[in-house]
Formats: C-alpha cells, structure tokens, sequence
C-alpha cells in the first residue's frame, strides 16, 4: 500500500509542477529543433525538387534510402556527431534542473515558483553534477565487468552449447544489465533526495546511505521504479502502433504525427517528476515510519520533564 | 561370439567388395552427359576422434587433346590449412567472412598427405611429386602438386592411377573441416586439374590450368563420375555429392556409405549423428535436407526454396540433369562451412529462431543452388573470370528471390524495414566507398586492395540486370538459355558469353545498340568506370516576340516586342556525371499532364531537350522504369519544379522525435 500511496503522491506533485514540466519540455524542444531545422535546411538544399526522394513519402524505400546515404550521407553524419554533442549538452541541463525540481518538492510551497525553481537549480547544481558523474562511472564500471565476467564464462560456448541456450544466456545477459543499470539510477535518484533531505555536500556518503536505504526496501523500492517506467515502455508501443497505422503519408499526417511526438515527449518528462515525485514520497514515508518511535519517546521524556 | 562372427563376415565382404574393383554401381545417366575426362573412385575412411581421413584414390584420366603430355598436376587443397605460410592464409589473414582460424591451437590445423601414388602397371610415381606454385612464388605453399610421369601419355591415352593419402581436417572455418562431432569434408581428396588446349577458353596451346588454393576462388574440374565409398562410425548419417548407393554396416561400429555422382567436376560430403533428415520431391528430383535438430522448424523455408529454384532455373536457364540434391544445414560452431556449393550438393545456414522476415536459409540455399549451373554445369574457371559463377549466380538468385518472396522484402520484411534481393544486391555494389577500385574482369586473387566480393557478385549481377534493362527480359532470357544449353559440360569463358549476347540482340533488336555490344562489356566488365546519369536543371520561359530594329522595305523599324501569353520555352538539361555511357530514357512531364518519354544516346555530357508550347515542363525522370541500375545514384535521376511537401518534414519530424528521446534517455541517469 505504501507505495501506491507514493505512487499518487508522486502523480500528485508532477501536476503540481506541470508549469515546470512544459519548461522542460520547450527547452527540450528547442535545442532539438535548432539541430532538426538545421538539418532539414541542409537537406532542402541539397535535394530540393529530386523527385525520387518522394518515395520515402509513402512507405521505406531502400534504393533510395540506401543511394540517399550513399552520396549525401556525410551531410548526416555530420548532423548526427552534433546530436551526440547536444546530448551532452542536454546532460547538462538535467543535471541543473533537477536540482530545482527537488526543492520545489522538498519545500512543499503552495505555488511553484520560478523564483524558487531556479534557487533550486543554482544550489544543487555543482552537488548534483559530481553525483551525475560518478553515477555515470559507476554505470560504466558496472557494464565493464559484467562484460569481462559474461565473455570470460561464455568463453567457448559456442562450441558446446545449443542454439537456444545461447540465446538465453545473451538474454539472461541483456536482463542482468538492465537490473543493474536500474539499481545505480535508482540509488542516484534516492542520493539527490538525501543531498536535499541532509542539505548536504558529501556525495558518497548520500550514496552510501541510499546504497543502504535501497538495500533495506529493495522491492518496494523496484515495484515503485517499475511501476513508472513501464508508462513511457507503454506509450512508445502505442506510438509505434500509430506510425504503422497512421503513417506519415502527407503534410497533414506528418502534422498530425508531429503533435503525437511531442505530446509524448511531454509525458516522458511528466512521467520522470512523477518518478521523482513517487521516490521522494516514499523516502520520506519511510524516514517519517523509522523516525517515528523516537519522536514518541522524546515527547515521553518531555513529558516527564 | 555375434560380434566376432559379425566382424568376419563384415571384414570379408568389405575386403571382397574393394578387392574386386569396388562395390557395383548403379549407372545414373544411360548416356554420358560430359566428356568423363577424369573418373575417380575413392575409399576413404574417416577417424572421427582423430579428425583423419585415410583415403585410397583410382584415378582414370584421359588425355583429351593432341599433345604428348608428361606431367599431371593436381590439387591438394587442405594444406591451404597446413599453416601460415599457405597462400590462402595470406591472403585472407586467416579468416573468411568473419571467422578466423585460431593460430595457436593445434587441432585447427589441417592438411593433406599422399602416402603413395603408382601408376596401374605399378610403377611408383611416389617420387617424381613436388610441390608447384602456379600463381605465386609462395614457395611454402603445398596446394598444388606435379608429377613427373615415368612415360609419357600419347593423345587419346588413359592413365590410371592409384593414390593413396591420409589427411587431417581443420577446425571449421572456412568451409571445411570439423566442429565437435559435425564433419563437413569438400577439397579433401588429390584432383587432377584442367588441362587446356586450343579450343578450350583462352588456351593457345596445350598447358595444366591448376590453380593454388585462394581465399576467394576453388573451382574449376573437369567433369567426372565420382564412385566413393565413405566409411564412419555407424552412428553417423552421411550425405554426399550424387545418390546413395548403398550402406552397409561394418559390424565393427562403422558402415559404409557408397555413393556415386556422374558428370559433376567435384565431390564433398558430410556426416554428423545429430542430423535430422527431410526428404522431398520435385518432378524427379529427391530433395534431401539435412538440418540441425533446433533448426527442424525451419524444414520447410528450405525445401520451398529449393523448389523455387529448381523451378525458375528449369523455366530460365535449363533443366537440371542431376536426380538429387542435398542441402545441409550447419551447427553454430560450424557456421564456417555454411554458404558453400558443390554439384548437387550445398549448404546453407540458419539460426534459431530466425523470423520470417529476415531470408537468411532461402537466400542462401537459393544461392548455392544456382551454382550447380553456373559452377557445376557450366563449369567456368572460378579463378580466373570468378564473376561467372558468382555474379551470373547472383543476377539469378535476385530474379528467384524476387519472384518467389517479393520484389522488395526478399531479403527483409520486419518491422516496417524492406528490402528487395536486388536492392540489397545492388546496394555493395554502389554502396562502396570507391566502386572504381577495380574491374570485374580481374584473376580472384588480384584484388589486392579488396572490391572481390562487391565486384564479382554484386556488381556483375548489376551489369547483368542493367543489359536485362538495355535489351529486355525476353532477350535476357534467350541469352541465358542459349548461353546454358550451348556451353553445358563445357568450360566457357566470358567471351563465349558475349558471343551469344551479340548473336541474339542482333537477332533481335537487328543494329539498334550497334554492331555489338561490345561497348558494353569494354564499359562494365572490363572497364572500371562508374555510371551517374543527372537531371540538371528545368527552366520555363515566355516567349518574347522579337525586339529591336529591324530592316522593313528599305526603312529601319523599331519593334517593341510582348511576351506570348502562355507560350512557353522549356528546356530539360541532363548530365552524364560518370564515364560509362549508356543509352538512356527521360520522362519528360509537362503542366497539362502530358508525358513524353525521349530517347537519349548518353553520349554527350550535357544534353538539353527543348519544347515550345503552352505548357511547361514540370517534371524530368532520367531512366524512369529503372531500366540502369547500374547509375549509382537514382536521386539525381529526378527533378520537379513542383516540389511535394512532406518528405522533408517527415523524416525531420521522426528526427527531432528521436533525438528528444535519446536526450530523455540519456537525462534518465540524472
């Protein structure tokens, strides 16, 4: 029940911050629409009028596509290492509002205040930046030795197992990747609400003592990550469900299809404060719960005073 | 006491049957189809512990031409597997198609021996073998052998020889050898080469055509009957080049498979106790299919498309003599000898769980099908002119692939993803970073810097698809069968190919591409230059009348000229970017919807088509019905002075979506 109750607490605070969560939104919008009118300008110059191209219009052509990458790919590959460059840049950004989403949360203020939002961003920034790196290493070094451990035990397997137990193992792989790489976001998520709860600087100890909290609650504390993040799992079906069915045949689709996207790309941030939201709720529904009795028995020993 | 008695009889009659001229065959073909120039018949009895071949080897060969001949070569093609220094081990850095020997195990080692080789009348030619290097003075390379003959055989003379070699089979990785307990054994057993003389290909006088092995090229035999007897542990099941005759259990946990195969310039087989057979039929041809017990699913993708094939090839090429054909299907651990042909027996090459979508086992059984044909039937030299097994195969695997699954999902049809066999084909040709690297016509091995496998497979299948375009499909067709059924049991060369190309476009087209089409080939085969036909540009104007002074009855006038209301001037310029000319059409469109196709020789680097009238040009299409895929890029090919919104914008849109969401993906750690 515990987490149900985080669960509409965090949907609770994501609507309360529906006006940050459009902020988000348009800058995300904004730095991708630079780099995607860029490129369609690029594009429009130099394939205006080419007819051919049209017939990527109604259905995925390969002689086009293939003869498009062919002589004209360099242009998007060029586009793609700037994407990879705005990602990082994007890293940023997050980094930086997060801190300001916490605050907000943590503050409980009747009005979500830009004033205070961005208060938030500045105060948590640098704090936030170091967790954010070393999350960033720990995922890294986590992937890394799974790795070396997964090929060094699979070393021969292709010489002595079946098809399908390979499979499974590479399956089994991919699943035990995926777990992990829950568990360090999780215990970074669970670190940042530390650092705001403590108003804290020690980053290891808050990811230490979230370590230890997630540890202590680790299936309340996955059901509730789950629970979320099978929403955006969700909606990317429905939207490549969409695409097959709508297609992207004409302006007015394309139109159409574009409000889709973005429209999702707005619940993808939602659904990410909302996470926040849950998670915070339930670390402090927990710390209320283990706190409790002490407060009892203060109240008891003033009592007797 | 069974056992002994068992081991007796069997002993005796295994020792009666060789003793006396091996086990009876059953003739196939009442008539010869081949000239029969070298007949074989081999025991051989393989180790399946000790990965060893003991083989015992008659050969009969004839000597076919008008010369005296005193040497014989042959190939011995597993010590390409002996070690590094082999010339296929330098050539491909010890790895084909993505799987490598591994150097420092001993066990992926492999190689041949003969033990003895004696002429009928007992004359011990042992002696007289040494080593030769046909190709390259890899003097550590031991593919090839000569053998001085003690006398020399007349013309018309037969030799028979009886050899006798051991052989130890490499780990699986390029084609042949071993994977655990799965035996996949082709170029096992000492082959005599070809020897040409006038008349035959290129040959202007009489000389051995016997190639090293190399990394990209194996083949070219004369044509045999192959009588072998295949002994292994009776545990396991056999499948072979030709028909079974018979087997028979040792008694001693062995049994022997004897198999005979008539007119066919190879012989390989395979064994393993983990097969899982399927047998069908098509007309009276017994299809077998040897697959992997978690492949077994998958029985039927492979029977249909050695149907298709069987099919298409009897409709457009001719019929396929033989009365079998064996499809194996390799383990994982043994992916390395998928893909490969030989006569009347291939193997292909799937995964578990392979979706329908994706044609991984009908391609390629489809493909090593066609070889049989090209390959086997017509017999070309794969070393020398590799393109017309591999490129006039794949030209026929794209038309099969095409019509049995789709003209553009036959490779793949998953997930809003497709592609055409064709396209795919197309695609490494034009999709090479430098498509001029080399010519197709180039010896296998002379590829030094890369381009054998975009060139000799898919760029000859786009040269061939693009002359399908150039004279029609009911021409091509015509080509194909008499060039099939003109140089079947033979061993032609491209210009046997291009004679008959000439023969029939003139037949049928009279003078209409020239005298020849020799400017065609000297372009595309022998020519590395690429093809890029360009719209250039579309302009309309009015029509002005004439301005300025003009002489009128003596007197100097002065006339202001006006537009012609709605009269226009149009003008379509195209480009010849590359250096190949090609005759080439243009759709012209006009702004009342008229469409004119022109008819432009391709000669020019520019050309400009004019048209006067009251409607404008809005659209020009170079090679509209797709008739040269060799153009290395169809977009150029079009342009519009009307562009259509939309292509732009959805591909930006699905672009922005994306990188929102990698941005969100990567924001999720923080």
């Amino acid at each position: 029940m515990k987490i149900i109750g985080s669960y509409i607490a965090g949907l609770k605070e994501a609507l309360r911050q529906k006006k940050i969560v459009t902020l988000l939104f348009i800058i995300t919008l904004l730095i991708s629409a630079v780099w995607a009118a860029t490129f369609k300008s690029v594009m429009v110059t130099a394939l205006e009028g080419r007819s051919n191209l049209y017939k990527l219009l109604n259905d995925f052509d390969s002689t086009i596509y293939s003869d498009l990458m062919n002589n004209y790919g360099d242009l998007v590959k060029a586009f793609i290492t700037g994407m990879g460059w705005l990602a990082v840049f994007y890293f940023f950004f997050t980094v930086f509002f997060a801190g300001g989403i916490f605050r907000l949360m943590n503050q409980k203020l009747d009005r979500v205040n830009g004033k205070n939002f961005f208060a938030g961003c500045a105060q948590y920034f640098l704090r936030f930046l170091r967790l954010g790196l070393y999350t960033l290493l720990t995922q890294l070094i986590v992937f890394g030795v799974i790795a070396i451990i997964f090929s060094v035990a699979t070393r021969n397997m292709t010489e002595t197992s079946t098809e399908p137990t390979i499979f499974y193992t590479y399956l089994a792989w991919m699943i035990l990747h995926i777990i992990f790489f829950i568990f360090i976001t999780i215990v970074s998520d669970y670190a940042k609400i530390i650092l705001i709860k403590e108003d804290s600087k020690k980053i290891w100890h808050a990811l230490w003592s979230s370590f230890k909290f997630i540890i202590r609650k680790i299936h309340l504390v996955y059901s509730l990550y789950l629970l979320i993040i099978i929403l955006p799992i969700l909606l990317t079906i429905f939207y490549l469900w969409l695409d097959s069915v709508l297609g992207m045949k004409s302006m007015l689709t394309v139109l159409v299809m574009l409000i889709i996207q973005q429209f999702l790309i707005w619940t993808r941030l939602f659904i990410k404060v909302w996470l926040l939201g849950s998670q915070f709720n339930f670390y402090n529904e927990y710390y209320a719960v283990r706190t409790q009795p002490m407060l009892t028995q203060e109240i008891m020993m003033n009592e007797n005073l | 006491m069974k056992t002994t008695r068992n081991f007796i009889f069997s002993s005796f009659l295994f020792l009666f049957l060789f003793a006396f001229g091996g086990i009876r065959s059953q003739i196939i073909f009442s008539q010869p189809l081949s000239p029969r120039i070298a007949n074989y018949e081999i025991t051989v009895k393989l180790d399946a512990d000790k990965k060893m071949l003991n083989g015992k080897e008659i050969l009969r060969w004839k000597n076919t031409s008008s010369d005296i001949i005193s040497e014989l070569q042959f190939h011995l093609y597993l010590n390409a597997f002996k070690n590094t220094n082999s010339t296929f081990i330098k050539e491909s850095g010890g790895q084909l198609r993505g799987i490598g020997i591994d150097k420092y195990d001993e066990k992926s080692w492999g190689w041949i021996d003969i033990l003895s080789m004696k002429r009928k009348d007992g004359n011990d030619l042992t002696k007289n073998i040494k080593f030769i290097q046909t190709d390259d003075d890899n003097k550590d390379d031991q593919t090839v052998i000569a053998v001085a003959l003690d006398k020399p055989l007349k013309p018309k003379e037969e030799i028979q020889l009886e050899i006798n070699f051991n052989a130890k089979l490499p780990k699986i990785f390029a084609r042949t050898g071993y994977a655990d307990n799965y035996f996949l054994i082709g170029q096992w057993f000492p082959k005599i080469g070809v020897y040409e003389y006038p008349g035959i290909r290129y040959a202007e006088k009489g000389g051995w055509n016997c190639h090293q092995f190399h990394a990209n090229s194996e083949f070219y035999a004369d044509f045999a009957v192959f009588d072998v007897n295949i002994t292994v542990p009776s545990s396991f099941i056999v499948g072979a080049v030709g028909e079974l005759q018979s087997k028979i259990n040792n008694g001693d946990g062995t049994a022997t498979h004897h198999y005979r195969a008539e007119d066919v310039v190879d012989f390989a087989w395979t064994a393993s106790p983990k097969f899982k057979i399927v047998n069908d039929q098509w007309q009276n041809v017994k299809i077998k299919v040897m697959l992997q017990p978690e492949h077994f699913a998958q029985a039927d993708r492979h029977v249909k498309a050695v149907k298709y094939a069987l099919d298409y090839f009897d409709k457009y090429l001719g019929k396929y003599p033989y009365t079998t054909i064996t499809v194996v299907d390799p383990p994982l651990n043994g992916f390395g000898s998928g893909g490969m042909e030989y006569p009347t027996f291939i193997t292909a090459g799937t995964l578990w769980g392979l979706p329908e979508g994706i044609k991984l086992p009908e391609i390629v059984t489809i493909h090593e099908f066609g070889h049989n044909y090209f390959m086997g039937l017509l017999a070309s030299n794969e070393f020398e002119e590799a393109f017309l097994d591999e490129g006039f195969n794949q030209y026929f695997e794209t038309r099969i692939m095409n019509f049995a699954y789709g003209e553009k999902v036959s490779v793949i049809n998953l997930f809003g993803f497709k592609m055409g066999d064709f396209e795919f084909t197309r695609q490494g040709y034009v999709g090479m970073k430098n498509p001029k690297i080399a010519e197709i016509y180039r010896k296998s091995w002379e590829y030094k810097q890369g381009g054998y496998g975009s060139l000799t497979y898919n760029k000859t299948a786009v040269m061939l698809k693009t002359l399908e375009g150039l004279v029609g499909i009911e021409t091509m067709n015509e080509i194909m069968k008499t060039y099939y059924e003109r140089w079947k049991f033979k061993h032609p060369c491209v210009k046997d190919f291009i004679a008959i190309v000439n023969e029939v476009v003139l037949k049928k087209h009279g003078r209409k591409f020239g005298d020849n089409m020799d400017w065609y080939f000297d372009q595309v085969l022998y020519g590395n230059d690429i093809c890029d036909y360009k719209v250039g540009s579309i302009s309309n104007q009015q029509i002005e009348k004439p301005n300025g002074i003009f002489d009128e009855n003596g007197k100097k006038k002065f006339v202001k000229g006006q537009e012609e209301k709605n009269i226009y001037k149009s003008s379509v310029i195209v480009y010849r970017s590359g250096e190949v000319k090609l005759p080439v059409e243009v759709l012209i469109i006009f702004s009342d919807g008229k469409k004119i196709v022109e008819n432009w020789n391709g000669q020019a680097r520019t050309y400009e088509f004019e048209y006067k009238g009251k409607s404008k040009v809005v659209s020009a299409q170079l090679d509209p019905f797709y008739k040269i895929p060799l153009d290395v890029n169809v977009i150029n090919n079009s342009l519009t002075t009307e562009p259509e919104s939309g292509v732009f914008e959805k591909y930006t849109a699905k672009l922005l979506f994306w990188f929102e969401n990698v941005m969100l993906t990567a924001s999720m750690l923080f």
